[in-house]
């Protein structure tokens, strides 16, 4: 099933006189349980196109469908909830409420949304994550992967339809990087969650079932993905 | 007068009825509303249902019903599906068991004819026949294994252990190989460096990453194996400098059958790379690779330091 597909989605920008074209039709789509990264210089339009599947920013034209909603048909209040209950972020710069434990950290988007937690789900995540000793930790004791770990965690807690990683290891070292991305990696496969990942990194990219390029607002080329799942 | 006391004290009863009616109502609404989110998270998630409620004839009552039924249906297509994987799973068994025999006979016949024979040209096609025989015996074999690896009929057993022993093993079995075409094999590899492994599979995964090594690199090349541990993986690693694969072909390189269109005529089948990932990935741990085309090859097969205690499905 296709759980993400833009048509001919472009994003504009007014500078002055020019116009600067951040996405120049991107045609982009997506299986469930399938694990994507997008690679592009910085300025290709990555992060434009993350925004846009994310409902962080609206497309000048073309549309973005998110399984099975056209997002230009929610309004704000529609397009949050939307957000909170369907699409996992994780950023760069982790994220964390710095007067919440590590558990709190991971339930607080489900007790936003007035959900019953399934803590026996959560004990999971943690113990895969290998975040379970820490869990009432308070974030700033935890080292960079560690955080990030937590906000991974976070982002799977709620079952969202996808996760969307913007450069997640942007702040931490290579090796550190490297092995928070194969626990995402094996966190979501065993949760069969899709996952959208950003990246300037080739290593890391390398990760996903499917590499996209980007260029100029453009997808440049496409590698195939696995068949099987 | 009296009757005005009598009105407002019944208005006023009728009041905290209604009110305390209106709270009822939304305590029921909320306790509705909870028990549902509950039992569709334990549907969500294929875990046994367990809120057992006597069936009575409230809106719960009724739902509950229905969600059970749903739950059952579901799992009775998951019991289904299952059966059938194991039905092919027995069909695949019983196809390579019964043909065990028959090629184990080929091969001897055929090694016979060619003791008989003296015709340069018989000699030629009996090897040849010989050579497919081989191939296809190999077929069967992997083709157990990975129906054993898919259908998860295959107990991966982890125990804490030195991982020298189990790369000595996979080691082993290709320097016989590796010999002929004058490879030299490194390893680097603290003995002390434990791990938690199943380490009869892990060796195949190993292996197969070695042989493909093998396979690709020509004559007087060199294949370093080698071992990091990092925070939370352990990192083997399989680097030789053979011919490389192009960046667009690496994420195909692991799926089912996949060879590269450039090594048709040597010998194999694609398989090894897809036992390697199903390995990997049934000890919670991944592969990668890294590598261009004609600058050598690095396979990377992590495992994770720690096995997590929990998620035994």
């Amino acid at each position: 099933m296709e759980i993400v597909k833009t048509q001919n989605l472009k994003k504009y920008y007014t500078l002055g006189k020019n116009t600067i074209k951040a996405l120049d039709g991107v045609d982009f789509c997506m299986q469930e349980r399938e694990f994507v990264s997008i690679i592009g210089k910085s300025g290709s339009g990555k992060s434009t196109l993350l925004h846009m599947l994310g409902g962080l920013d609206t497309p000048t034209s073309g549309s973005v469908w998110i399984d099975g909603i056209d997002l230009a048909e929610l309004n704000k209040e529609q397009l949050a909830i939307f957000r909170r209950r369907k699409i996992g972020f994780i950023f760069q710069n982790y994220n964390l409420i710095p007067e919440l434990n590590v558990y709190e950290n991971i339930t607080l988007p489900i007790e936003l949304d007035g959900r019953h937690i399934d803590h026996e789900f959560l004990n999971e995540i943690l113990h895969l994550l290998n975040l379970y000793e820490k869990r009432q930790a308070p974030p700033h004791t935890l080292s960079g992967g560690q955080q990030q770990r937590v906000a991974i965690a976070r982002a799977i807690a709620s079952k969202p339809a996808i996760i969307l990683a913007d450069e997640p290891t942007g702040n931490l070292d290579t090796a550190t990087g490297h092995d928070v991305m194969g626990l995402l990696k094996i966190t979501a496969q065993k949760f069969q969650q899709t996952i959208i990942l950003i990246t300037h990194d080739h290593d890391i990219a390398q990760l996903a079932d499917r590499i996209v390029h980007i260029e100029d607002g453009k997808i440049i080329m496409e590698g195939d993905g696995y068949v099987e799942k | 007068m009296a009757g005005l006391i009598f009105i407002t004290s019944c208005t006023s009863l009728a009041a905290v009825i209604a009110i305390w009616k209106f709270w009822k109502l939304r305590r029921e609404v909320y306790s509705f509303a909870d028990k549902t989110d509950r039992a569709l998270d334990l549907i969500l998630s294929e875990k046994e249902w367990d809120i057992v409620e006597k069936t009575d004839d409230t809106l719960w009552g009724k739902i509950n019903e229905k969600l059970h039924r749903t739950a059952r249906i579901q799992n009775q297509k998951q019991a289904e599906i299952l059966r059938e994987k194991q039905q092919i799973k027995e069909l695949i068994s019983d196809i390579s068991h019964q043909t065990k025999t028959p090629i184990a006979n080929m091969k001897i016949y055929l090694e016979i004819l060619q003791e008989e024979t003296s015709n340069d040209r018989e000699i030629h096609f009996l090897k040849n026949m010989e050579h497919q025989t081989t191939k296809l015996d190999f077929l069967l074999q992997s083709m157990i294994k990975m129906s054993r690896l898919e259908t998860g009929t295959i107990q991966i057993q982890k125990k804490n252990q030195q991982l020298i022993n189990t790369l000595g093993r996979a080691v082993a079995a290709v320097v016989a190989k590796a010999d002929k075409k004058n490879l030299r094999i490194f390893v680097d590899c603290d003995p002390e460096i434990l791990l938690p492994h199943d380490s009869k599979w892990t060796e195949e995964a190993v292996f197969n990453l070695l042989d493909n090594a093998v396979k690709y690199t020509q004559p007087d090349g060199s294949i370093l194996l080698s071992v990091t541990r990092q925070e939370l993986f352990t990192k083997i690693s399989v680097k030789d400098t053979g011919k490389g694969i192009a960046r667009e072909r690496q994420a195909e390189i692991f799926t089912r059958f996949y060879r590269e269109p450039e090594v048709h005529d040597e010998e194999g089948i694609g398989i090894g790379l897809y036992l390697t990932r199903q390995i990997a990935e049934l000890q919670d741990g991944y592969v990668e690779v890294r590598s261009a085309r004609n600058q050598g090859s690095e396979f990377f097969l992590y495992l994770p330091n720690e096995s997590s205690q929990s998620c035994d499905n």
